[in-house]
């Protein structure tokens, strides 16, 4: 097999940043396959897949892809190149159909054969019928096929996406594999970026990145032949993660109140125009019980998170927080939540101590009882020595373990988090849910939203959401057995298409 | 070719689907075109007036008959001093007027007569005319009253004609003048967001990978805001003519040959703008600040540049709009000069070249 890139000692540093993006990376990525980057956000990806395709020039080091450098030649690169940016490069105000026809023109597809390499494309991607349908106006998975659409006209001899399935359930992002697989030629070489874990098994080969450096490189067996041996193999690689009581929930004691269901839900439903973003959705979760809901984008797990905490008014139904109706009394019954949001909406423009001072205050905790939370949640948190630093520069690890901090400052028996582990590292992972485990055993009631399948193993029960409605319920084995398979990722697939049949 | 046709195709879409393209060109102008032609009037319309006769000669009461009657001022006769204080100090008056004892006694002995004018100096254009008008009022009642001969005539009488703008109506020169502030808005607002907006939806990325050269963005983005830009420059100039009927002496001809050269600038300033930025927020910011308030305030619409220290004067040189307003004011009012309308011009297409020479050069065709 041939070499189609060669990268040497490759540096980059960003203005007004201490550390390297990328720190002497030494790689060659052979032609004709499927070559992932896989690494938590912030670890380098992105700038290493910009300085292949010449769109960053670094700053120290060579390139030569396909024999050209990107530093001199990007034109002559740009010729054989597929690019698909992070938020898929589409024009949301254009339709589909225009946004192929732009992007046709711009890469001077011949006139002759535009039409059938549409056809084709149309076909692969199941969007005829949304042709005329504005790109702005498509589901997640459909704007992603439709950038791989674009970056696959003229038969690019590199493909290079930048975390296509990013935000993606499991189901598209299969799809979106065998798109590539399909639609590319033989001897594509495509490079695909990724922060799931779970996704590197079905690349022929990987590079793992972290903090900028090259972890690993080579086949993804060679770490492990499943996602669980693979991640517990990349923590190994990054130092290693060590088990530790989390004195978090030390101190942690709630009122008793008697109250069996602190999150309670009875025909929730929430109606735009005639069409249903969540329909008759009924759930109990008991105390202490750590409640996962898992979907496709756009299934509805957002709508239903928002009508818990009473962000969002319910059209029929409703949800109760221990006991206390969220539309009728929503001040009292917020007062009961810790909340996280997605992002983790912070203060970037404010300083970490800046962030709990406010999220302490806006809880309602003050004078000595506020000093005593702070101070105990940056010694849990190990914050100390980012006090005085800007929240947007903190890495996203920290930026999480902040955001939890600031959730449960002021001890609230039910917490609600929605996608809180989204682009973090999996050591960050790992102990983010060992907090989350040890506020259970308190009696902490939890309800989260995740994207990660292997995250279904931390909670006790999940609930699995297609179409606005509740698919299925019950722990991961149980939901693994109705599926008949093996893994919780196989369950989800096969669990949706089965109600796909229903319809 | 075919690549630059792609792109402004694509420009075009996505003005006509933003309504907040066709609100800047279309719907803006026309709010401040009724505002400057409804709102703004720097022609005083009647002073308000407090009188105050202590001489109460019976003869006097015809000069009380002339106050009343003047269209410029609005005079209220008060017996009482103290609550024409009050008034004043309350607003309800802009000034008094207070004729003493021997007023008449004065004008019989072909004396010079005192009258005590008092004026609200913190409205000093009001206070000019609070001044005039009643000084103008009384000379002309003593040069109708059988006194006339106690006085000797003035040695110099001026007549006084106003040229270009025959009744004196600032609209006639404020519209015109709000057509090259609109125009300035118009052609920043619209191309400071859009290069701006390419680097922050992630779409400028997918376009550096293409086959797209400098020259194809560099020109898809004046293009398509120049043809928006000279639409709206019609359909404003056909509001003012048309519909605010103000009087137009100038070719339209030359009228839309400067405004293209100024649309050549302005747009170049807000392409400008635009390509240091990677997001529309600041971009916007930016523009209005160095761009919009500047050639509000120094473009000699609202002030006259004459008048400015020395440093803001070479200011103005750099705004692109002083050349044009003071082109458009006498385009619309004395018709065509061709040597106002050379030299604006120069300076515009010199403005405007430099401007593009920077942006073709600021385009960057990497991420960083």
């Amino acid at each position: 097999m041939t070499v189609a890139i060669e990268i040497e000692n490759l540096n980059y540093k960003f203005k007004n940043s201490k550390t390297f993006a990328l720190k002497d990376i030494c790689a060659k990525i052979k032609k004709g396959v499927i070559t992932g980057i896989i690494g938590p956000d912030g670890s380098g990806k992105t700038t290493l897949l910009r300085s292949i395709t010449g769109l960053l020039l670094p700053q120290g080091g060579s390139i030569k892809t396909f024999d050209f450098s990107p530093v001199e030649q990007q034109e002559k690169i740009n010729k054989i190149l597929g690019y698909m940016p992070q938020k898929f490069g589409l024009y949301e105000d254009l339709s589909v159909e225009e946004n192929l026809e732009l992007y046709a023109q711009l890469k001077e597809l011949p006139e002759e054969n535009r039409e059938q390499t549409f056809e084709k494309l149309y076909r692969f991607t199941n969007l005829d019928p949304f042709k005329k349908r504005l790109a702005g106006k498509l589901s997640g998975g459909m704007k992603q096929k439709l950038g791989l659409a674009c970056a696959l006209l003229g038969k690019p001899d590199l493909l290079v996406l930048d975390e296509p399935s990013v935000g993606v359930d499991p189901i598209s992002r299969k799809e979106l594999m065998n798109m590539v697989r399909e639609l590319s030629s033989g001897d594509t070489t495509t490079i695909w970026s990724t922060a799931y874990m779970d996704e590197a098994q079905s690349f022929d080969f990987c590079i793992v990145l972290n903090g900028g450096e090259i972890i690993y490189n080579g086949t993804p067996s060679g770490l492990g032949s499943d996602t669980k041996t693979f991640e517990n193999r990349v923590i190994e690689l990054m130092g290693g993660y060590k088990e530790r009581k989390t004195p978090l929930a030390d101190d942690f004691v709630l009122k008793e109140t008697g109250v069996d269901c602190p999150v309670s839900a009875i025909g929730l439903e929430k109606k735009y125009g005639d069409f249903y973003a969540v329909k008759n959705n009924t759930f109990c979760i008991q105390k202490g019980e750590i409640f996962g809901l898992l979907g496709p984008n756009g299934a509805g797990k957002s709508t239903s998170f928002k009508m818990m905490c009473g962000l969002i008014t319910p059209s029929a139904g409703k949800a109760e927080i221990m006991g206390v109706d969220i539309v009728k009394n929503p001040s009292k019954a917020r007062s009961f939540i810790g909340y996280m949001a997605q992002k983790f909406s912070l203060y970037g423009n404010l300083d970490v101590l800046g962030n709990l001072d406010f999220f302490a205050s806006i809880y309602g905790l003050s004078g000595k009882k506020k000093e005593k939370e702070i101070k105990k949640v940056i010694e849990t948190f190990e914050l100390e020595p980012f006090l005085k630093q800007d929240t947007k520069e903190l890495p996203l690890g920290f930026k999480q373990r902040l955001a939890l901090a600031c959730a449960i400052m002021h001890k609230p028996p039910v917490l609600f988090l929605d996608e809180p582990t989204s682009g973090v590292d999996p050591i960050a992972r790992k102990e983010f849910w060992s907090h989350i485990k040890a506020l259970s055993k308190k009696g902490v009631t939890t309800m989260v939203t995740t994207h990660f399948m292997d995250e279904a193993r931390y909670c006790d029960r999940i609930s699995l959401f297609y179409n606005g409605e509740t698919i299925a319920i019950g722990t991961v084995e149980e939901l693994i057995k109705s599926a008949q398979v093996n893994t919780m990722e196989e369950a989800f697939c096969v669990l949706i298409e089965r109600s796909k049949m229903n319809e | 070719m075919s690549r630059l046709f792609a792109l402004i195709k694509k420009e075009f879409f996505q003005i006509t689907r933003d309504p907040s393209s066709v609100m800047i060109a279309f719907i803006m102008p026309l709010m401040l075109l009724i505002i400057y032609m409804y709102g703004v009037n720097l022609d005083t319309s009647r002073v308000k007036l407090g009188l105050k006769f202590e001489d109460t000669s019976p003869e006097l009461s015809t000069l009380m008959e002339s106050f009343s009657k003047s269209k410029f001022v609005r005079a209220r006769i008060y017996q009482d001093r103290k609550l024409m204080y009050k008034d004043l100090i309350s607003g309800k008056i802009n000034g008094f007027v207070i004729i003493p004892n021997d007023f008449l006694k004065n004008i019989q002995r072909k004396r010079a007569a005192d009258v005590q004018i008092v004026t609200d100096g913190s409205e000093v254009n009001l206070s000019n005319y609070v001044k005039s008008y009643p000084m103008s009022i009384i000379s002309q009642w003593v040069s109708e009253s059988s006194y006339k001969y106690n006085f000797q005539k003035p040695i110099l009488q001026a007549q006084i004609r106003y040229w270009y703008n025959q009744d004196i109506n600032s609209h006639h020169f404020i519209l015109p003048g709000s057509l090259a502030i609109t125009m300035t808005l118009i052609g920043m607002l619209l191309t400071t967001l859009v290069l701006a907006r390419e680097w922050e939806r992630g779409t400028m990325e997918a376009l550096l990978s293409t086959h797209v050269r400098r020259s194809d963005i560099f020109l898809s983005k004046y293009i398509p805001y120049f043809i928006l830009g000279m639409l709206s420059m019609s359909f404003n100039v056909f509001v003012c003519v048309k519909i605010f009927k103000i009087p137009f002496y100038g070719s339209y001809i030359v009228l839309f040959g400067v405004c293209a050269l100024f649309l050549f600038s302005a747009l170049g300033i807000g392409l400008l703008i635009s390509s240091n930025f990677k997001d529309q927020f600041l971009a916007s910011q930016t523009a209005l600040s160095i761009g919009f308030l500047p050639a509000l305030m120094l473009s000699g619409l609202t002030f006259p540049i004459d008048s400015m220290p020395e440093i803001l004067q070479n200011i103005t040189k750099i705004i692109p709009t002083r050349y044009f307003v003071a082109f458009i004011q006498s385009e619309f009012l004395a018709g065509t000069v061709w040597e106002i309308v050379l030299i604006n011009s120069i300076f515009l297409i010199f403005l405007g070249t430099i401007c593009a020479f920077l942006v073709y050069k600021n385009i960057k065709t990497r991420v960083e």
